[in-house]
């Protein structure tokens, strides 16, 4: 039977054939699905992040790990049952890109580590009007809201979604997260976000410690 | 034109197999365009338009001949008060290239607190002014004003501008919305719809959303410029290896069939539209995510779409060539500064943009606009290479003066000696004079000036009809977008 380091390494390198390859030996070798999840995939997942963070892994590396991953959790997580794996989570993260901007690539970046450091990551696009976030939040009810912009003429968006979310009361059940090349920690107070994240391991960071 | 210096980036092989890669991916898999109105016309002028999912092919035979009738030279105008106009033409009449500031930049450097912060009306006021003095910057593009409700920040800032420049404006319009109100406060101050058609003061940056879309609002900026005939900026946003292929050659060739599509589209909307063509080109740096302006890669990439558009289509460009990833004006900054300037200067931009930018164009610093217009007339006189005839050959003056003796008191010297572009912020003393002034280096001597300089900054003078017009436009504009 494999072993769970073997796991993780297939993680780290990327390799979706034989973490698929490894999880089922694991499960053939009678071991829960949620004891794989937490001790092989991401812990795996986990070492990559600290090597991005440190510059030793590059983005297409991690995305190529965190396909890996993902590939082992689609055999792992519909084997789960009852509360199990929200259990698991480390919280619930809804995010999108403002209205008006298309941008998709830094957003979605910052949802795969999320996913990659435990959260459970629900990606409502880009191009996210205030009421559809709103909507999302009411439907979902996510710990933290994420919300991207790259364009400089978008960014004041982010405080719409904000004032709609106060609007239906349910500004306190969400922490808001805001991230995007223009935007700034002094913007991010400005517009009351409760917290900004410079790239996309600090987000996972930062909502670590939204949860904490 | 003169013979300026030039750097061939690409073979002619190359640039063929590129022009018809092209003309391949435009008339079998097409671009995406999100506006009815334009996907309309484009029909109507012979393109394939699916209305289903948007996608518009261009037949061969179309492209050949938009591109046969997209002019090859025309002006951009400035003027010298409110009413004494300035042609700039385009290329640059001696072979060299114009200068525009940064555009879009959402932070300020303050020089006094050392801190980032939002740009306020009151930055761009005076940053107008200080382009207004300062010799090598001709066209004023401008930041995202941070102290003003975001509907209307591009029509406080073309505003500000008329009120303090005279120079040339590049517009780089915030929403659909805005676009008319920044065309109505352009022709309030040229006179005239016509005026404005006749010597546009203004010019204005369509974009795609790369790879190969192009949304509602830049289709918007495409159009109502070209019925204004204000000369467009065709631009895209590349960044490699996510927006872009990871290659310099794939990114060049991916700008090359936007720049394209948009060309035609320009064309068939209204035929002998001005366009520029470039891109804002950017590198994704693997390890961090940033997206970098003055990487190695980056700058090549500029390079070579630069040359490829003069070689496979002579439609004039622009191109990042000032500016920098360092967040402050530091050694970095004038190392990218100086290598992307040359470089894209030499590889034949018409419009280098970017003058007074720092952290890939987001942010903006007054000394780092008085370095920039310096280092301006340094790619200038190199650009314009070394000119050989009699009179600079000087045999004469060889033949008369040598062997032995000198030529510092020779009446050719006398003529040519203040030919020499002399900056006032390079250190040309020697040591102990240098010492005796302050030992200051490079930034001290640009704050310098930068400080010496703001003591003369003035707003322009307006005609009180044009000034009130503005302050209507303006008004309007809040009651309707905010």
């Amino acid at each position: 039977m494999a072993s769970y380091e073997e796991l993780q390494e297939s993680v780290i390198t990327g390799q979706k054939d034989k973490v698929e390859g490894i999880a089922n030996s694991l499960l053939d070798g009678g071991i829960k699905p949620r004891e794989i999840i937490p001790k092989g995939l991401l812990p795996g997942m986990s070492v990559v992040g600290q090597r991005f963070k440190t510059g030793e892994m590059f983005i297409p590396e991690v995305i190529a790990s965190a396909a890996a991953m993902n590939r082992g959790l689609e055999i792992l997580k519909p084997l789960i049952v009852g509360n199990e794996l929200s259990d698991m989570s480390a919280g619930k993260v809804v995010i999108g890109t403002v209205q008006g901007d298309v941008h998709n690539i830094g957003k979605s970046l910052v949802g795969m580590m999320m996913e990659s450091g435990g959260f459970t990551v629900m990606d409502i696009g880009i191009d996210v009007p205030a009421d559809k976030f709103v909507e999302a939040v009411e439907e979902e009810k996510p710990n933290i809201l994420g919300l991207s912009a790259l364009l400089t003429t978008t960014i004041p968006l982010m405080k719409d979604v904000i004032e709609a979310l106060k609007r239906s009361n349910l500004r306190d059940k969400v922490h808001v997260m805001v991230g995007g090349a223009p935007i700034t920690q002094e913007f991010a107070d400005s517009i009351g976000a409760d917290a900004y994240a410079a790239d996309a391991v600090s987000a996972v960071d930062k909502a670590k410690q939204l949860m904490s | 034109m003169v013979n300026s210096l030039e750097l061939k980036v690409l073979t002619q092989e190359e640039i063929g197999t590129i022009r018809d890669k092209c003309l391949e991916f435009l008339s079998t898999k097409g671009v995406k365009v999100e506006h009815p109105e334009v996907l309309k016309t484009l029909a109507r002028e012979g393109a394939q338009v699916s209305f289903d999912d948007q996608t518009v092919r261009f037949p061969k035979d179309i492209i050949e001949t938009t591109l046969r009738y997209t002019p090859k030279s025309f002006s951009l105008w400035g003027r010298r008060n409110y009413s004494e106009y300035y042609e700039m033409a385009i290329p640059h009449p001696d072979g060299l290239f114009y200068t525009a500031t940064n555009t879009g930049a959402v932070t300020y450097h303050d020089i006094d607190s050392n801190t980032f912060r939002d740009v306020t009306v009151a930055d761009t006021a005076e940053w107008a002014q200080l382009m207004e003095v300062s010799e090598g910057i001709d066209i004023c593009a401008f930041p995202t004003i941070g102290d003003v409700p975001g509907e209307v920040a591009d029509i406080y800032a073309l505003k500000t501008y008329f009120e303090n420049t005279a120079k040339h404006v590049w517009i780089q319009p915030h929403s659909a919305e805005s676009m008319g109100y920044l065309i109505e406060l352009s022709i309030a101050v040229a006179g005239s719809k016509e005026n404005l058609k006749k010597r546009p003061i203004v010019s204005a940056c369509s974009n795609s959303v790369t790879p190969l879309q192009f949304v509602p609002m830049e289709m918007n900026t495409l159009l109502q410029c070209a019925r204004h005939g204000v000369p467009l900026y065709l631009c895209g946003l590349p960044s490699t290896g996510a927006t872009s292929p990871i290659t310099i050659a794939g990114t060049v060739l991916l700008s090359a069939i936007e720049n394209l599509a948009q060309v035609v589209m320009s064309q068939l909307i209204e035929p002998g539209t001005p366009v520029f063509c470039g891109h804002h080109r950017l590198t994704l740096d693997m390890a961090t995510g940033r997206s970098l302006l003055t990487s190695v890669e980056a700058i090549l990439g500029e390079m070579a779409s630069a040359h490829f558009i003069e070689e496979a289509f002579q439609i004039p460009t622009f191109a990042w060539g000032y500016g920098t990833d360092s967040h402050i004006p530091d050694e970095q900054s004038m190392i990218d500064g100086t290598l992307i300037g040359q470089l894209v200067a030499l590889a034949g931009t018409d419009v280098l943009e970017g003058a007074g930018g720092l952290d890939a164009c987001l942010t903006i610093n007054p000394v780092q606009l008085i370095i920039d217009n310096i280092l301006a007339g340094i790619f200038k006189r190199i650009k314009a290479g070394v000119k050989v005839n009699d009179d600079t050959l000087a045999w004469e003056e060889i033949w008369d003066t040598a062997p032995g003796n000198n030529f510092l008191e020779r009446p050719h010297t006398l003529k040519h000696c203040r030919e020499a572009l002399r900056s006032d912020l390079f250190v040309r003393d020697p040591r102990a004079i240098w010492v005796a002034e302050g030992g200051k280096d490079m930034y001290i001597r640009a704050l310098d000036k930068y400080k010496e300089l703001k003591k003369g900054l003035r707003p322009q003078q307006l005609p009180e009809d044009v000034q009130k017009e503005m302050n209507q436009i303006l008004k309007q504009a809040e009651e309707h977008l905010v």
